[in-house]
């Protein structure tokens, strides 16, 4: 590993000295664990400040449905685990990929998009991952308004 | 002029249904690419329709090899969203259990690392120790492979004095057995000249991909959850994590059975060390955590296990999300099966590359099937494989 | 008449060659798992002696598939073609008297010349079938003749040199045993470019299972597969018989007068199996050497070795 990872109170001082009012929320829940809001444009930025800090691998991509937008998180760090996250309006549900940042993370992006639908640019396979060959396209089955239908007997 | 080779998803080396898409000419795989769609089985969105103690038992058939990671990343990710305090020698006892599974799947991992270079007599001599580790799961918890061990607010049962006992001197037995395997790992000429340099992940590669667990510890990174943001009481138990620099399929396999002599050393001790007390904190079967969200890492056998839980204040959780090992390597995966330059990759060399990032698809791949007409049918996979093919 | 029939179809023909190959992969299976601490066949007959006649009973009375697209001639032939080429080969060889069933001047080089069409029948069979696996699979097997069939043809010839004769029923006659000295190399040589031309571990890679799914074999079924693994059973036969006849002697040994009939096939039995206990040793100790190596390996090390082995043997001789 290289270098010394920062402490969480660093990770919080360090984005709001970077990123200023695009931070909208960050707290220490408790020991390595940090929990950051910032709006959609500077998503990245915020990952791209945290890599130059030394918190320089994403663990994951997760998204979530809440109600009108879908919330993007990107948990980042080795040892503090530090999560980043953002909204996008489902009407326009695009983020900037992260793949010039990580390029680990097109696997992430495509789970997100295929179980969300949310379009992240720049991704360069974008593509069907984890659902079957004949699924149905602009079905999001993680979205809150999906419903799976319980199996019905056969006869 | 390439042959695409389809190597699944029904494969002798597959022992989950996963297709892999090789590209070759002649013996030499030229480009790769993975499909895990085949095992979906939509724990993601049923968890949310589970209260908490009902996920329990989903979450811990995500796989079957390792329950116990993810058992313990789902009860330690829960409590902490709840502010259920867990008693301590839960604490010690979750650690003896999830260390014998990492036993038990390294061990199964070795065998079938024999098995596909055909090796057929490791195999079986591996399995046949394996069953100690099994008979101490089974003794220990009542199940071989998936323990039913954690609950919410600890664990289910005890470890009395006979069966420590017990545990300790299988485990010498066992440690032996193991030192001879890494001699031979070290030492067969054959096995070498299968693993040696095969499945090249060089260490910038493996920062840039974002693997984790064995892989990137033979490739140098000294990156083990159990370390880096030590969960249970692995802060008060004393280990070495295992890293390997030769960035190759030996190295892994390497790194993992040192992992299987560490593991054993970790049980000892926390057996001699674990503190007497309660092993659980009786927690109502239908409880509302506030609103909030958790993070918990665990090293699973594989590689960092991630869970992500946020609740709404309900009794059931509003999303809960499972980030496996597998799936992260998997970018990994397919950058080693690519022949890049005199890095050459064989077709023989597939199912060694492939399996020396210990590939658990029912971990990866969780979703419901469903046809255009939104209704739920249950595929099974030869259906599934006839419907693809009839195109 | 009958006696030339009985002895042609039953003793020493070819039910009894038959027996003899199914003997002989019985004590390979119960060796290779006892080896790995199993119990291997059991139930079948005594300890499991009738196993390899159950499993070519079961084969038999299975369906038959012809995949599509398979060459039907060629998917046909190939396993009767195989069976009867590597019996045919088999007649030659001295299995129950210090003769074969049948003997000629030279028969030595026509074994030799009946293995090499057996490994082409292997290709042919492998790209009768359609699937891409098959094809990997009969390359692999044509690719790995190119680095045994040297070795194994000189280590042969060069104990032809050196005894004077291209007959086998002479060889055997004679019962020198040649192992030690000069010979240790052409035995050593003979033993590893035979269990590599048996396909056997750590030689097995066209049929290699894990990689491509039984590779040439992996569209045969039926009775096809059924005379697919007897014509390998017999090919292990042959291969034994010849290290027998060539190096250990012949099934001669000592007997008292008239007991010959009774003895020889005996011996036979007993140095053949030895030469099957070391091939399961081998089996149950390696792992599967990849093509590329197996190929660098023969012409780094076999090739020159049994060019040197044969050399000195005809100057010896």
């Amino acid at each position: 590993m290289k270098g010394r990872e920062p402490s969480e109170e660093e990770v919080v001082s360090w984005l709001r000295e970077r990123l200023g009012g695009a931070v909208l929320d960050a707290r220490v829940a408790r020991k390595r664990r940090v929990f950051v809001r910032v709006d959609r444009e500077h998503f990245k930025t915020a990952l791209i400040a945290l890599k130059e800090l030394g918190v320089d691998f994403l663990e994951a991509l997760t998204g979530v449905d809440a109600g009108d937008s879908i919330e993007v998180i990107a948990h980042v760090g080795r040892s503090v685990s530090v999560a980043v996250e953002t909204a996008v309006p489902k009407g326009d549900p695009r983020l900037p990929s992260l793949v010039d940042l990580y390029p680990g993370a097109e696997v992430y992006e495509r789970e997100v998009w295929e179980m969300l639908g949310v379009v992240f640019e720049g991704n360069p396979r974008l593509a069907r991952a984890f659902l079957p060959e004949d699924w149905p396209k602009g079905v999001y089955p993680l979205r809150k308004d999906y419903e799976p239908k319980h199996p019905e007997p056969l006869r | 002029m390439g042959l695409y080779l389809p190597v699944g998803p029904q494969h002798p080396i597959h022992p989950e249904a996963t297709l892999i898409k090789l590209k070759v000419e002649g013996e030499h795989v030229v480009d790769a690419d993975i499909d895990a769609s085949f095992v979906h089985r939509g724990i993601e969105k049923a968890l949310e329709h589970k209260t908490y103690v009902q996920g329990l038992f989903l979450a811990e058939r995500i796989c079957g090899i390792c329950n116990v990671a993810h058992t313990t990343c789902y009860t330690l990710n829960v409590e902490g969203l709840a502010g259920i305090e867990v008693p301590q020698r839960a604490l010690w006892l979750r650690l003896i259990v999830e260390e014998l599974a990492r036993v038990s799947s390294h061990l199964l991992w070795l065998g079938l690392l024999a098995h596909v270079v055909g090796f057929e007599s490791l195999f079986m001599l591996v399995f046949r120790d394996r069953e100690v580790v099994l008979d101490l799961m089974e003794e220990i918890t009542g199940g071989r492979v998936t323990s039913g061990y954690n609950v919410i607010g600890g664990v289910r049962r005890d470890i009395d004095a006979a069966t420590a006992y017990k545990i300790k001197s299988s485990l010498a037995k066992l440690k032996e057995r193991v030192v001879k395997y890494r001699r031979l790992l070290e030492e067969d000429p054959i096995v070498r000249a299968r693993t040696v340099g095969v499945g090249y992940l060089s260490p910038s590669e493996a920062r840039e991909l974002l693997a984790v667990g064995p892989v990137a510890r033979a490739s140098g990174i000294a990156y083990d959850i159990r370390v880096n943001d030590p969960y249970l009481v692995h802060e008060e138990v004393p280990f070495n994590p295992v890293v390997y620099d030769t960035c190759d399929a030996w190295g892994r396999a390497m790194v993992r059975v040192g992992e299987i002599l560490e593991s054993i050393e970790m049980i000892v001790y926390a057996l001699d060390h674990a503190p007497s007390g309660e092993i659980r904190a009786r927690v109502p079967p239908v409880f509302r955590p506030p609103p909030g969200e958790n993070v918990t890492r665990v090293e699973a056998p594989r590689g960092e296990l991630l869970h992500y839980v946020r609740s709404d204040g309900s009794e059931k959780p509003y999303r809960y999300k499972v980030r496996t090992p597998t799936l992260a390597n998997l970018p990994a995966a397919i950058s080693m099966l690519k022949s890049r330059g005199d890095r050459v990759v064989h077709i023989a060399d597939v199912p060694v590359i492939f399996g020396s990032i210990d590939p658990c698809i029912c971990c990866t791949a969780r979703v419901l099937v469903v046809n255009e007409k939104g209704a739920a049918k249950e595929f099974h996979l030869d259906e599934l494989a006839a419907k693809r093919w009839a195109r | 008449m009958i006696a030339e029939a009985l002895r042609a179809f039953v003793y020493p023909g070819i039910a009894y060659m038959v027996a003899l190959a199914l003997l002989l992969e019985w004590l390979d299976r119960k060796i290779v798992a006892r080896l790995q601490n199993r119990v291997g066949p059991y139930y079948a007959g005594p300890h499991g002696l009738l196993q390899p006649l159950a499993d070519l009973i079961k084969l038999l009375a299975k369906e038959d598939v012809v995949p599509l697209g398979a060459d039907r001639i060629l998917f046909t032939l190939s396993p009767i073609a195989a069976f009867v080429v590597v019996t045919v080969a088999a007649a030659f060889v001295p299995l129950a008297s210090t003769s074969g069933l049948v003997s000629a001047e030279g028969d030595a080089v026509a074994v030799l010349a009946l293995i090499t069409i057996y490994l082409l029948l292997v290709y042919a069979a492998g790209a009768a079938s359609p699937s891409r696996y098959s094809q990997v699979g009969a390359v692999r097997a044509a690719h790995m003749l190119l680095g045994f069939e040297i070795p194994l043809m000189l280590s042969c010839l060069g104990v032809l040199a050196s005894a004077g004769s291209f007959r086998l029923s002479e060889l055997a006659a004679r019962g020198s045993v040649r192992v030690f000295g000069l010979h240790a190399v052409g035995f050593a040589i003979f033993l590893i470019a035979a269990q590599a031309e048996l396909e056997r571990l750590p030689f097995d890679i066209p049929e290699a299972e894990q990689e491509i799914v039984s590779g040439w074999l992996v569209e045969y079924s039926s009775w096809r597969l059924a005379l697919f693994r007897l014509a390998r059973d017999i090919e292990l036969l042959l291969l034994s018989g010849l290290a027998v006849t060539l190096f250990l002697g012949g099934p001669v040994g000592p007997s008292p007068p008239g007991a010959e009939p009774l003895l020889y096939p005996l011996y036979f039995i007993a140095k053949a199996a030895l030469i099957v206990f070391l091939f399961s040793l081998v089996r149950a100790s390696t792992a599967r050497i990849r093509l590329d190596q197996f190929v660098t390996f023969c012409w780094r090390y076999l090739v020159p070795t049994s060019f040197a082995y044969f050399a000195l043997a005809v100057l010896v001789a």
